[in-house]
């Protein structure tokens, strides 16, 4: 008898072998490419960081609530940030990849400066994974994988101040990632009186966020959900650091305006939405500006359509029948909810349609009909 | 959005059972019939598989796809399944294997008619929404959806509209409809269910024709999205690329909305020549328009590549080309000075907008954010065409940077795994492997490049496959009554006949493009052309059969999986990688040079 091509055994082993090889191949799609992350090399753009201490198992970053612990060469979670010869350093400081001059009302800041214009920076990286994340292609990338600009902080202010901006925006990544290039940027900034703006998931450790408020003017913080768990799924984070970044900002006296992505199947839970009014009521927040914003199909999320207008309405009437006073709904042009209501009187104090305003009503920071004190940098 | 690893895993599991049984029921079936009748029956069967696959094919796609839901089809396969099994069970005694069958089918019958799989299916995919209507198309499953009041569609499980969305069907109407003076005659492909229809209407239009392929989507629109301005639409069913070539009508602006160039059945609205078969019906600084994925605050480098693609390929057509930024990235083109003065536009045309004005946009700003991103794009990439579909490519790597993978992993395991037994395989085996690559990849092509002659594929992409498992059968089945001796040298001759075959397309394809022929002689030649290399892939299967010394189990399994995998790594390689890379022609030079290495290989290695 001919010996046979392949035993039982052999078949057995080459199938086992095989099956693994397909399993273990998609793992490698992402295995591999993790490879290219982990870079400590340096490059002009590369700044010391302040907070980190040394730990057995490498250098610990402390600006964030991830607290990644980098061994050498390796990136954190929010890849702007390496262990290089046993040290962190920010590769985000001063190579910006996104510069824009937006209106001051599509961070959304209402309550601030109403119809100025904001010079808009950003440098790749992020502490969260948000899948439904607007800006996912600088977000989700390391500073190394996109094309900078080179603007140092002492160049930030000019160009402001060039673009006539009264303020400048750190936003669509995530300003804790370049968390040293913000700082010292928003400082120099406010000594030749331009004023600065935060738009940020707030996932940040307290130290960091007290040192850093003392140069911000403004902070439009995305509270994502008011559920841990959805954070995790949803974000990649955790709800009370979220929490803590609005109490901190209060007490440090900056502006602060909150905003509620409305995501359907994932944060547009009713209940929780009025949990989430009712601790910001109790917290002293009901003169923070609330802004709930219609969901569009986004990155990973291209599959969940947009918010339903009805469900953002009457998102704003429980955060209304909790105590807050200035609540909003984003992304829906035309919509009556833009408007800023006086919370005694009711009547229009700031008609906006969009980026423009229609009517202002608002004198000296007040009412004019009731004179009643409306909250905000006017 | 799924991703690749997702879509690999999911592939496994649900393919796995019914593909690891298929082939081991080939092998077993192989080595029983041919000890049965005491010679090689191996070809036989692979003949008598491949004429299953045919009438599989021929039911599919003339009765089940028309007629039956998902789960109804399933069904019915298994039913026969079953009752097959059943027979031979009963007809060789084994009782036993006859009672678990009943049982098993009379529980799932059961579990089937108590439930409504393809409703439960539905609703797994569309989580807290409301299923109006489901419609299983030759085009796709469309499907609506109510969450709230908002209603959505869906085709094939990706969301392609709502209502009440302002923003998407304002931006792509008016965006394009401002820049002509006076727009009197407008052609929209696709997209009725966004509500582009009432924003083109608030324009003093003459006429707007309206093609979609899918009749069914214009019939939802009127049902389910209150689409009233239906005065000057004249709908058209048919293919845009069929329709254009049909009529001589002329028109002031275009506005596209097909897919995006995901696939290379989409990638052809983006050709070289498609554009230029819409400037024959331009009047003179008529406007187009498309959309492709917002780029928002930074063009990434994929997205940068595609946008270049697509303005060098418009150039080619149009003086001008502009891209403005907004809920997408619009694309325009003409052969006029294109404006960024929209709002000013609006206002000055008495437009009536709820989103397209100046209290939404900023005419400074998105002038200043459209030449940011006009400035980044670079002039050194290839042109998009129709034989070199290179915006296919580029779709793919975009949609791949949402996950982190690159582009070219996948490719590495494949090469590695197929790689791998493509070295142990004995050298005929390696032929058989030469050959499967060589008719799945043919197959493909000769697809393709239909589309390209003839306008669109659809239903006749599934005639395709009949054909090719037709001839594979024919191939397989008549091989040792055709040739009595079968040796070496005569198998590599075949696939030597093979890699001259193809090294002769592309000659054929560029002719058939420069040449008009009617629609007859079309499908005949590209039928016989795929008759052609589907027999000869048979043939060699059949003679590689033959050439085997081992046990037939033996020949069978190791015929059948380097067949099988040849196959495999042809429909990857050919599709997702060389097609985009080097084209059409290159790629089936490629194709025929495997052929002939190996035809070389076999003739030499004696």
């Amino acid at each position: 008898m001919k010996k046979q091509a392949i035993s039982k055994r052999e078949f057995l082993k080459y199938g086992f072998l095989g099956s693994c090889f397909c399993l273990l191949g998609a793992g490698k799609l992402h295995a591999i490419n993790k490879l290219s992350l982990s870079t400590g090399d340096l490059w002009k753009w590369s700044k010391l960081s302040r907070y980190y201490i040394d730990t057995p198992r490498g250098a610990k970053c402390l600006i964030c609530p991830n607290e990644c612990t980098l061994k050498e060469d390796e990136a954190g979670d929010c890849r702007s940030r390496v262990n290089h010869k046993g040290k962190i350093y920010s590769i985000g400081y001063g190579n910006p990849c996104s510069l824009h001059v937006d209106p001051i009302e599509k961070k959304p800041l209402y309550h601030f400066l109403p119809e100025s214009r904001s010079f808009s920076l950003a440098v790749a990286g992020c502490n969260l994974a948000c899948l439904n994340c607007q800006n996912w292609q600088i977000s989700q990338v390391s500073p190394k994988d996109t094309r900078n600009y080179d603007l140092m902080p002492s160049e930030v202010y000019k160009q402001a101040k060039h673009y006539n901006c009264q303020s400048i925006a750190y936003t669509y990544s995530e300003p804790i990632a370049f968390y040293e290039y913000f700082y010292d940027s928003a400082k120099i900034a406010k000594a030749h009186g331009i004023k600065n703006v935060m738009i940020s998931a707030g996932y940040i450790n307290e130290k960091p966020l007290r040192d850093v408020a003392k140069y911000l003017d403004a902070a439009n913080i995305d509270l994502k959900s008011f559920s841990d768990e959805i954070y995790a799924r949803l974000n990649a984070g955790s709800l009370d650091p979220v929490l803590n970044t609005l109490k901190i900002l209060k007490e440090e006296g900056v502006w602060l305006e909150i905003t509620n992505l409305v995501v359907p199947d994932w944060t547009d839970d009713l209940d929780m939405i009025k949990q989430m009014c009712q601790w910001l009521y109790k917290n002293g927040f009901e003169d923070t500006p609330l802004h709930f914003s219609r969901f569009t199909p986004m990155h990973k999320l291209t599959h969940v359509p947009a918010t339903p207008i009805s469900v953002l309405n009457k998102a704003r009437t429980i955060a209304m029948n909790e105590g807050l006073k200035y609540v909003y709904i984003g992304n829906v042009p035309g919509t009556d909810a833009e408007n800023t209501y006086c919370p005694n009187c009711k009547n229009i104090i700031i008609e906006r349609k969009g980026f423009r305003i229609i009517q202002n009503n608002l004198k000296e920071g007040k009412c004019k009909k009731c004179n009643t004190p409306i909250a905000g940098v006017w | 959005m799924v991703g690749i690893t997702q879509v690999f895993y999911y592939s496994l599991f649900l393919l796995s059972p019914f593909c690891v049984i298929a082939g081991m029921l080939f092998t077993l079936i192989a080595k029983d019939e041919s000890f049965l009748s005491d010679k090689n029956r191996v070809d036989a069967i692979y003949a008598w598989e491949s004429a299953g696959s045919m009438m599989g094919g021929i039911i599919l796609n003339f009765v089940l796809i028309w007629y039956f839901k998902t789960f109804e089809s399933l069904y019915i396969l298994m039913a026969i399944g079953v009752f097959v099994t059943l027979y031979l069970a009963v007809k060789t005694n084994h009782t036993f294997i006859s009672g678990i069958l009943i049982f098993v089918f009379l529980a799932f019958n059961f579990l089937y008619f108590q439930n409504d799989l393809d409703k439960s299916v539905r609703e797994l995919s569309f989580p807290n929404q409301e299923i109006q209507f489901v419609k299983d198309t030759p085009f796709g499953v469309l499907a609506i959806t109510k969450h709230a009041e908002q209603t959505n569609y869906y085709e094939n499980n990706v969301l392609m509209a709502s209502s009440g969305d302002v923003t998407v069907k304002e931006e792509a109407a008016h965006f394009p409809m401002v820049q002509y003076d006076n727009p009197k005659n407008v052609l929209v492909l696709s997209g009725i269910i966004t509500g582009i229809l009432d924003e083109i209407v608030k324009h003093p239009v003459q006429r707007i024709d309206y093609v979609d392929v899918n009749p069914w989507v214009i019939k939802i629109a009127k049902d389910f999205f209150e689409i009233d301005s239906m005065k000057p639409v004249h709908i058209i069913k048919d293919d845009p690329i069929r329709y254009l070539k049909s009529v001589d009508q002329k028109y002031d602006v275009v506005i596209i909305n097909l897919p995006k160039p995901s696939t290379i059945q989409f990638n052809r609205f983006y050709s070289q020549e498609f554009f230029l078969l819409l400037k024959n019906h331009l009047t003179p600084n008529a406007v187009i328009s498309f959309s492709m994925p917002s780029s928002s605050n930074y063009l990434n480098e994929e997205a940068r590549n595609l946008l270049s693609i697509l303005n060098k390929t418009l150039k080619t057509a149009f003086d001008h080309v502009m891209i403005l930024p907004g809920s997408e990235d619009y694309i325009l083109a003409s052969d006029k000075e294109l404006t960024y003065q929209i709002t000013e536009q609006i206002a000055a045309k008495n437009i009536l907008t709820q989103y397209v004005n100046d209290y939404y946009f900023d005419d400074d700003l998105l002038k200043s954010r459209s030449q940011l991103i006009m400035g980044q794009l670079t002039d050194d990439v290839p042109l998009n065409k129709s034989y070199n579909p290179v915006c296919y490519q580029s779709q793919i790597k975009l949609w791949l940077s949402h996950f982190d993978v690159n582009y070219w992993l996948p490719a590495l395991i494949i090469l590695l795994f197929s790689g791998f037994f493509f070295i142990r395989a004995s050298d005929v085996n390696k032929g058989v492997f030469a050959a499967g690559f060589a008719g799945t990849s043919i197959e493909f092509v000769l697809l393709l490049v239909f589309q390209v002659i003839y306008g669109y594929v659809y239903v006749v992409a599934g005639m395709f496959i009949m054909i090719f498992m037709g001839g594979l059968a024919v191939g397989a089945y008549y091989t040792p009554k055709v040739f009595k001796t079968i040796d070496r040298k005569l198998f590599s001759r075949i696939l030597l006949f093979i890699a001259l075959f193809v090294f002769v397309l592309p000659a054929i394809f560029i002719l058939l493009k420069n040449i008009y022929l009617p629609a007859v002689v079309i499908f005949i030649t590209f039928f016989l052309l795929l008759a052609f290399i589907s027999i000869s892939t048979g043939v060699v299967f059949s003679m590689a059969t033959r050439l085997g010394h081992n046990d037939h189990g033996v020949i069978a399994s190791n015929v059948y999986g380097l067949d099988l995998l040849g196959a495999a790594a042809g429909a990857l390689l050919f599709a997702i990688y060389l097609v985009p890379v080097a084209g059409f022609l290159w790629s089936v030079v490629i194709t025929g040079v495997l052929n002939l290495f190996v035809a070389g290989w076999v003739w030499v290695k004696k």
